[in-house]
């Protein structure tokens, strides 16, 4: 038993904390960032290409570095601790999962080797509003017409859907739910792009009878997208552990410095008990991180479900306990506070919310 | 006992619904709806509050020798309650419910007659500096100075959270006069224009994007003598006063019934696995939990009124109801959250959340306001007296702790 990172996983963590120390080292650069069209910087999103970040989810089959649950999990708890903007949960572990797994040459020549390379962004359209949390709800259709096939429907919550160059679509056809590749130029295709509480920028998306071909369906993407889902609660349940980090950090600090009735706040039990439980807390949540991301591959699934849950849970008290601790100060946009407790809510519904975690991880006892 | 209201309560109450059915225009019922905190945009508490006004409702907290309506304590909560029943926005809270009651029952003859009417007739604004950088929970610890120069006060220092400064004319205001005694005794209370080269502010923005508070630094700013409240020293017992008249006569359970009844109606079209939200048992177990906290909070509240009404003064309890309403608020708008799912993540950043700068909203209008709403309210837990706060108070006052 060991829970030191090895060599090499420590050389990714490393590079993901260099990358948020370079590209956003505070919230002026984090606007400045948001800022941009599509609501983060290409430019650092391209850094991220160059320093292998981008690879790493892929197999090396595929063009990627092969990185595993453990390294996912490190690099995405520093993205986190660093309150990083770029949408990589979304594009590469969970749109260049689907793509690695469920892809076939030509699809992961055309998209994710510029994906890879930073050049080319794709996003997952699969939540529906009437589905709720159900991955099994698809409404969208897909029908057959002569060689073509036709998508007709309305996804929600796609997100970094404002800079998706193609979508990655759940539509059911005749033989069930399939995942299909659409150019978000194709005709029929009508995004929706609205801010986030996280300051990024998702979409809905009305699909009306847009034209793909047969050969856009991706042959294994329904099947493996549990697995990628798995991963990508994996991944958001370790950025809620770097962020639960950088919100008890700031508060144990604010504790010790600001000063009320003559004495810095730690001084007050009250105070004290909080920073306790979030401590207890932060532990508990990567003993967590830690199961899913070094579970056996059957057990994984279940086991990221359950570390999502139980994080997402967590870290919102943190989050809240972090914002009542700093009084006034942390009601407002100039603190990491707020900007981390955001992103919770957005990380939160990752392939569904903290119930519908908990409800797949009792499924799969 | 019983917990009936009398023939004339019930009469009072047809007549405010009527006056609400007929008075209370769709475009200021849409901003109440979209305003996702205790203070409107300028332009419609004003607006609301001149429809108030021509009817004699405007100052429905003060005795009627002020101007005001001289209702009693269950009229006030009546009025309140069909207010929020009806989503009419709030009116300029700062002039009509903090600081008017206060110089109709402390100011000079002189003082009531320049400040209360323009109150009433919202022709000024007012904004409340009490907090400082180093003072917010520690309020008796403040630290601007206000040194008298012959009929005037000359003014150093600074407030901050100061809500609405940014469209106030006036600011009632925490000085420290005698730094020679004990922090309480020490402090003075004046009524100071804003709009003077002494004054200037810093806008804050709030975690939803939201522009309601200020830092506002006071550099040699000035102010008449005239414009004391009370002598010197006496600061403090007023200020007291008035956060004692403001939990008193607290009406807050309506509006948090009022938005529980909108998340169980929303809940009944939100579509959940076969059926819909309302359905779902955990959901509706949370909702039930919720609604008997709101319920029991109105009883309190209406126990409150009652004593009041009877002529008792405002007790400990008041810390009790700032605290279990400001919990409750903060429970209801994390449930609403979690009822709108995937749409709850949105959070625009135009302003106001209604009229026609408004984006049309993704899911529903409930699903835009989740988000703003909740960020926004997590202050009810720290404006005018932390939680942390007022459980010191009780522990203290009432617990003998
Ligand atoms: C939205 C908003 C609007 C406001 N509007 C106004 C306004 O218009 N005018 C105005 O004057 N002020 C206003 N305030 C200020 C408000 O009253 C203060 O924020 C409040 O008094 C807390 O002070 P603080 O922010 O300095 O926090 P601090 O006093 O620094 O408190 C920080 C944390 O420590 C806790 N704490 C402090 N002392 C103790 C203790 N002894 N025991 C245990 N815990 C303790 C607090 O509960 C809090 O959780 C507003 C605040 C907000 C958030």
């Amino acid at each position: 038993m060991n829970f030191e990172p090895t060599e090499t996983q420590a050389l990714f963590k490393a590079a993901a904390e260099r990358h948020v120390a370079d590209c956003v080292p505070d919230l002026v650069a984090r606007r400045a960032a948001r800022a941009e069209t599509g609501g983060f910087s290409r430019a650092n999103w391209r850094r991220l290409a160059d320093s292998g970040l981008l690879a790493l989810p892929v197999s090396e089959a595929h063009g990627g570095l092969g990185g595993g649950a453990a390294e996912l999990a490190l690099v995405q708890e520093a993205f986190g601790h660093g309150l990083a903007p770029e949408p990589w949960l979304d594009v590469a572990v969970i749109a260049a999962g689907l793509l690695d797994r469920g892809g076939d040459d030509n699809q992961r020549a055309a998209w994710l080797a510029p994906l890879i390379a930073g050049e080319t962004l794709v996003s997952l359209a699969h939540a529906e509003r009437a589905a709720r949390f159900d991955p099994g709800h698809v409404d969208t259709r897909a029908t057959v017409q002569g060689d073509r096939v036709l998508l007709d429907g309305a996804k929600i919550a796609v997100m970094a859907g404002a800079a998706a160059d193609a979508l990655i679509v759940s539509a059911r056809g005749e033989a069930g739910i399939d995942l299909w590749l659409v150019p978000t130029t194709a005709p029929g295709v009508s995004p929706r792009v609205f801010a986030l509480a996280d300051g990024s920028l998702g979409a809905e998306i009305a699909l009306h009878s847009v034209a793909i071909s047969a050969a856009d369906r991706l042959p294994g993407g329904w099947a493996a997208l549990p697995a990628v889902a798995a991963r990508a609660r994996l991944a958001a349940a370790a950025e809620m552990l770097g962020l639960a980090v950088l919100l008890f950090e700031t508060s144990l600090a604010y504790a010790k410095t600001r000063q009320q009735f003559g004495q810095p706040l730690g001084r007050f039990q009250v105070i004290q008990h909080w920073l306790t439980d979030a401590y207890a807390q932060v532990e508990q949540m990567r003993s967590q991180v830690l199961r899913a991301a070094l579970a056996p591959e059957p057990a994984a699934a279940r086991a990221a479900a359950g570390a999502f849950a139980y994080c997402a849970e967590t870290a919102l008290k943190i989050g809240q306990m972090a914002v009542q601790l700093h009084g006034g100060m942390g009601v407002t946009d100039e603190l990491v506070v707020g900007h981390a407790l955001k992103r919770l809510y957005v990380l939160g519904l990752t392939f569904g919310n903290a119930t519908a975690a908990l409800d797949a991880w009792r499924a799969a006892a | 006992m019983d917990m009936d209201f009398t023939p004339a309560d019930l009469a009072f109450r047809d007549e405010v619904r009527a006056f609400l059915a007929a008075e209370l225009p769709r475009h200021l019922r849409e901003a109440g709806v979209g305003t996702p905190s205790p203070f409107a945009e300028v332009d419609i508490a004003l607006e609301w509050q001149r429809i108030l006004n021509s009817r004699g409702w405007a100052a429905y907290n003060w005795p009627v020798d002020a101007g005001g309506t001289g209702w009693t304590p269950v009229q006030r909560y009546i009025f309140e309650k069909e207010c929020a029943l009806a989503d009419a926005p709030p009116v300029p809270i700062h002039g009509l419910k903090l600081i008017g009651p206060i110089i109709a029952h402390f100011g000079t003859a002189a003082q009531r007659e320049r400040f209360l009417p323009p109150i009433i007739e919202g022709t000024e604004l007012w904004c409340q500096g009490y907090s400082e950088p180093g003072a917010g929970s520690d309020l008796a610890s403040l630290t601007t100075r206000a040194v008298r120069d012959g009929d005037r006060y000359i003014i150093n220092g600074s407030k901050i959270w100061t809500s609405m400064a940014q469209v106030a004319d006036w600011m009632f205001c925490l000085v420290r006069t005698d730094p020679t005694v004990k922090p309480q005794a020490g402090i003075t209370f004046l009524l100071v224009p804003m709009k003077q080269p002494g004054i200037t502010i810093r806008p804050i923005i709030g975690m939803a994007g939201d522009y309601e508070l200020n830092q506002v630094f006071l550099d040699d700013a000035v102010c008449d003598v005239d414009c004391r409240l009370g002598e010197e020293g006496q600061g403090w017992a007023i200020a007291k006063f008035l956060l004692e008249n403001e939990r008193g006569g607290s009406c807050t359970a309506p509006r948090l019934m009022a938005d529980l009844d909108r998340l169980a109606a929303d809940a009944a079209a939100l579509p959940c696995g076969a059926g819909t939200l309302a359905q779902d048992s955990e959901f509706g177990r949370k909702l039930a939990r919720l609604q008997l906290e709101a319920e029991a909070l109105e009883t309190t509240e209406l126990r409150i009124l009652a004593e009041l009404a009877a002529g008792k003064p405002p007790g400990p309890q008041t810390s009790l109801v700032k605290l279990v309403s400001a919990t409750l608020r903060q429970h209801i708008d994390e449930l609403v959250i979690v009822a709108h799912g995937h749409d709850a993540m949105q959070l625009p950043a135009e302003r106001p959340l209604y009229g026609n700068a408004c984006p049309e909203p993704v899911g529903s209008k409930s699903a835009q306001m989740a988000m703003v709403s909740y960020l926004n309210n997590r202050a009810y837990t720290i404006f005018g007296g932390s939680n942390e706060v007022q459980k010191n108070i009780i522990a203290r006052t009432v617990l003998g702790l």
